[in-house]
């Protein structure tokens, strides 16, 4: 070993200690600063009133997970898939958390902060007891276990709320999302939304196979089978779809859509987090009054 | 035998096919492609079976036409459209049509993908133009135009997973049909 390898060496040493010690320790009683790359969990913090320093694709957040509102304090990271190494590096973080589906830049990331993987889909369990389950992980990343609790108290009593809203003899559900005008994915009894549903006490129509995370990619002629079934189709629709199906015999005759008014649903982030679920009941109840008043609408009507 | 007569003799026996599964799979099947009426499965078959067959047939006669036409007039014996950019071409501008001006595909989409493809194929020509088109220097040229909008699209497709998913679908072949 060269004298000036030895020196780099321990400048680099001398260096590194003070880091470490200032990284473990931080200023007593303020939060830890936590990047977040998965925008289900992104949204979890925001939500536990612990927002991240820094998330990813903000303005697609808005369009995909709608809610709740990024503070103007979370800096933008980038893509997901590859977030600003640099950034990260200057934000001073005590940890970054991932889900599995980001393994991949564990090792990279984890050169700049702790890495946390907190998975909801990577093991056996229901979607929703996981994602309880990892809210209360989070939390604790971040020293706010209570807010976690009462949050996750508040997201229960909500569904249960917005469930009595759901119309007692209302037939069972197709919750779908249009990735085109020929394919669409279909949510499972074992995605969240599926459990959000059975909370609420609405049957899913969707008894087939799904995938990983609980709903299936299907061309629209799978669901011509499928009878006595109300269909509810989530936002965004991509450009050109609502036109299209319009002008679509195959689906204007699908069971579902030809025997009632489908209902509208917001955007809601199938992979999110409980305020994606609590978006989903509030986005159902409402498709559900909206219906009804104008079933009454059209009845007062006739009368005349 | 001709390769028409071996054409021919194939497409026979794909209608054939065709027909005899119709007529044992789903009873009455070839009365009610013709008049579906209400019955779902007559609709399936009109607008949905139909269709795709219709469909995967064309897709591959128009593939298989535009590559003999390139192999002949190019005299050059590895043109295809997707090995002269053609492909990544039309892949390029439709997936900018899908980000940027989605009207476009209202009205349009096969116009957008002509534009795409036809723009790669004379970037492809002027690069391989000073060679006289030389079928390796214009099958080289194509390689490089090939992976330089190859690279564009993954780009795309990375920046805006979400928004592109029904583009990825129809990459990756879906002939799944509606009307």
């Amino acid at each position: 070993m060269g004298r000036s390898c030895f020196l780099g060496w321990l400048i680099g040493l001398a260096l590194f200690v003070p880091g470490v010690v200032y990284a473990a320790g931080g200023p007593a009683g303020e939060s830890p600063r936590v990047a977040a790359i998965d925008w289900g969990q992104a949204q979890r913090l925001i939500a536990i009133g612990a927002p991240p320093v820094a998330m990813a694709q903000i303005a697609s957040y808005g369009d995909w997970v709608g809610g709740p509102a990024v503070p103007a304090s979370v800096q933008e990271l980038g893509l997901r898939v590859q977030p600003n190494m640099e950034l990260l590096s200057q934000l001073d973080l005590n940890a970054i958390t991932i889900t599995p589906m980001y393994g991949n830049s564990r090792t990279r990331l984890s050169q700049v902060a702790a890495v946390e993987s907190i998975d909801v889909y990577y093991h056996d369990g229901s979607a929703w007891d996981n994602t309880v389950d990892s809210t209360r992980k989070l939390a604790k990343l971040v020293h706010r276990e209570a807010a976690a609790e009462r949050f996750i108290d508040s997201t229960r009593a909500q569904i249960e709320q917005l469930a009595n809203r759901v119309p007692a003899e209302s037939q069972p559900l197709l919750v779908l999302q249009f990735i085109d005008a020929r394919h669409v994915r279909v949510f499972g009894d074992n995605s969240l939304i599926g459990n959000v549903m059975t909370r609420m006490g609405v049957t899913n129509a969707w008894q087939r196979e799904t995938n990983f995370w609980g709903f299936a990619l299907v061309p629209i002629e799978r669901l011509a089978t499928i009878d006595n079934a109300r269909m509810a189709v989530l936002d965004p629709m991509p450009v050109g779809v609502p036109e299209e199906i319009d002008n679509s015999v195959l689906w204007q005759h699908l069971p579902a859509v030809r025997d009632q008014a489908v209902l509208d649903l917001p955007a809601v982030w199938s992979f999110g987090g409980l305020p994606s679920a609590t978006r989903f009941a509030r986005g159902l109840a409402e498709a559900y009054d909206r219906v009804a008043s104008r079933a009454t609408d059209e009845t007062t009507a006739r009368r005349r | 035998m001709t390769p028409a007569r071996l054409c021919g003799l194939f497409a026979l026996a794909l209608i054939g096919f065709s027909v005899w599964a119709l007529a044992t799979v789903i009873p009455g099947g070839i009365e009610m492609l013709a008049a579906p009426g209400d019955s779902l499965t007559g609709i399936l078959l009109r607008h949905n079976w139909a269709p795709r067959l219709v469909a995967s047939l064309l897709g591959g006669a128009g593939l298989a036409l535009a590559g003999v036409l390139m192999q002949q007039t190019l005299r050059n014996p590895l043109a295809a459209p997707t090995t002269i950019g053609v492909v990544s071409g039309v892949h390029l501008a439709l997936l900018l049509a899908t980000l940027f001006a989605p009207w476009l595909l209202l009205y349009a989409r096969g116009v957008v993908g002509f534009v795409g493809g036809a723009a790669a194929m004379g970037l492809v020509f002027a690069l391989a133009w000073r060679r006289a088109l030389a079928p390796t220097v214009v099958v080289l040229a194509g390689l490089v135009v090939n992976l330089y909008l190859g690279a564009l699209v993954v780009v795309l497709l990375l920046f805006n997973q979400e928004a592109l998913r029904g583009m990825m679908i129809w990459g990756a072949g879906s002939l799944a049909q509606n009307n």
